[in-house]
């Protein structure tokens, strides 16, 4: 006995009105409650709304515990972001960053008016818009695989905060140099590789 | 998920054991599947099974493949490469730990 369309849209309508506002942690759920909604409805010989009634009054507490909600903080995202980091050609260009900044001095093109600071918050701005618009603009729909690198951002603004000068008169090290514009850069790569992985299964999921 | 405790650090093993020798697997089916082979002993709820699915898909040991199914969208998990040499070191160390389990709650006493 095979739900239809409106019985799905039915359950999704319920999820999201149960604060499920990822796209794709939904269609998860929803696929989950259909399937065992289908079954007990084939075996208790019975219609869809009692049996989706029932089903979720033994198992909205369980269903829910997957509902990532908002900016929630992830360690499966950070693990995933230095995973990456760690990847061969990532640090490859880490090393070449470093030869870079040693051979090449930065420091005279910042001033009191143009800190490192700024150019890193310049950096992080323009991620973050990016990030956003793609999200309202192309998207049009929430989704947590796009959503969750979101995190990142935010820790590595407030690393570079504790740990640039914040006034022009100090030099920065070609090591925290290095260090964070490695960081930023490798978040960009990042977003993009997770965009390029959600894009093949983007048309499913619109 | 019954006896949780005990349970807890071998549900992901399980669950990669599982994925390892039926290919690719979706959620609910992996749930009536231990409970299918344990005859309902062991069940797996809800909220255990999709933070550990998602656990491993992050740290590259689990892919997923999303495909449309009966009016909705599935999402398939199978392992990765990393995955498949993954199992094979987590079943050994599950085994052994079987056995030291074994030894310790019924030890052959040497008179």
């Amino acid at each position: 006995m095979k739900l239809s369309k409106d019985e799905i849209r039915f359950i999704d309508t319920y999820l999201l009105n149960n604060d499920v506002v990822y796209v794709d942690i939904r269609q998860e759920m929803v696929d989950h409650i259909a399937t065992a909604v289908e079954e007990k409805m084939k075996t208790n010989q019975n219609e869809f709304y009692p049996t989706f009634k029932e089903y979720m009054v033994l198992n909205k507490k369980e269903i829910m515990k997957n509902n990532k909600k908002q900016w929630s903080f992830s360690w499966e995202v950070v693990q995933q972001f230095l995973l990456f980091l760690f990847k061969p050609s990532m640090l490859v260009f880490g090393m070449l960053l470093f030869y870079f900044f040693k051979k090449v001095d930065v420091n005279p093109y910042f001033s009191e008016r143009f800190t490192v600071n700024n150019l890193f918050f310049v950096l992080v701005i323009t991620l973050a818009l990016f990030q956003m618009g793609y999200v309202r603009w192309y998207l049009k729909k929430r989704f947590y695989t796009v959503e969750k690198a979101g995190n990142i951002l935010m820790i590595l603004y407030q690393l570079q905060l504790f740990f640039l000068p914040i006034f022009g008169k100090e030099n920065v090290t070609v090591y925290t140099l290095t260090l964070f514009t490695f960081l930023f850069t490798g978040y960009g790569a990042y977003f993009l590789n997770e965009i390029i992985k959600f894009n093949r299964h983007r048309l499913n999921y619109i | 998920m019954k006896n949780s405790q005990l349970y807890k650090g071998s549900l992901t093993t399980i669950v990669m054991k599982l994925l390892e020798e039926n290919g690719r697997m979706y959620g609910y089916e992996i749930t009536q599947k231990v409970k299918e082979i344990t005859k309902g002993e062991l069940k797996i709820t809800e909220g255990a099974l999709y933070p550990a699915l998602h656990k491993l898909e992050a740290e590259g040991v689990l892919e997923v493949e999303v495909q449309n199914v009966d009016n909705r969208l599935r999402k398939y998990y199978k392992l990765t490469e990393k995955g498949t040499t993954e199992t094979v070191n987590r079943l050994a160390e599950l085994e052994d730990f079987i056995r030291n389990m074994q030894t310790l709650v019924q030890p052959k006493l040497d008179y």
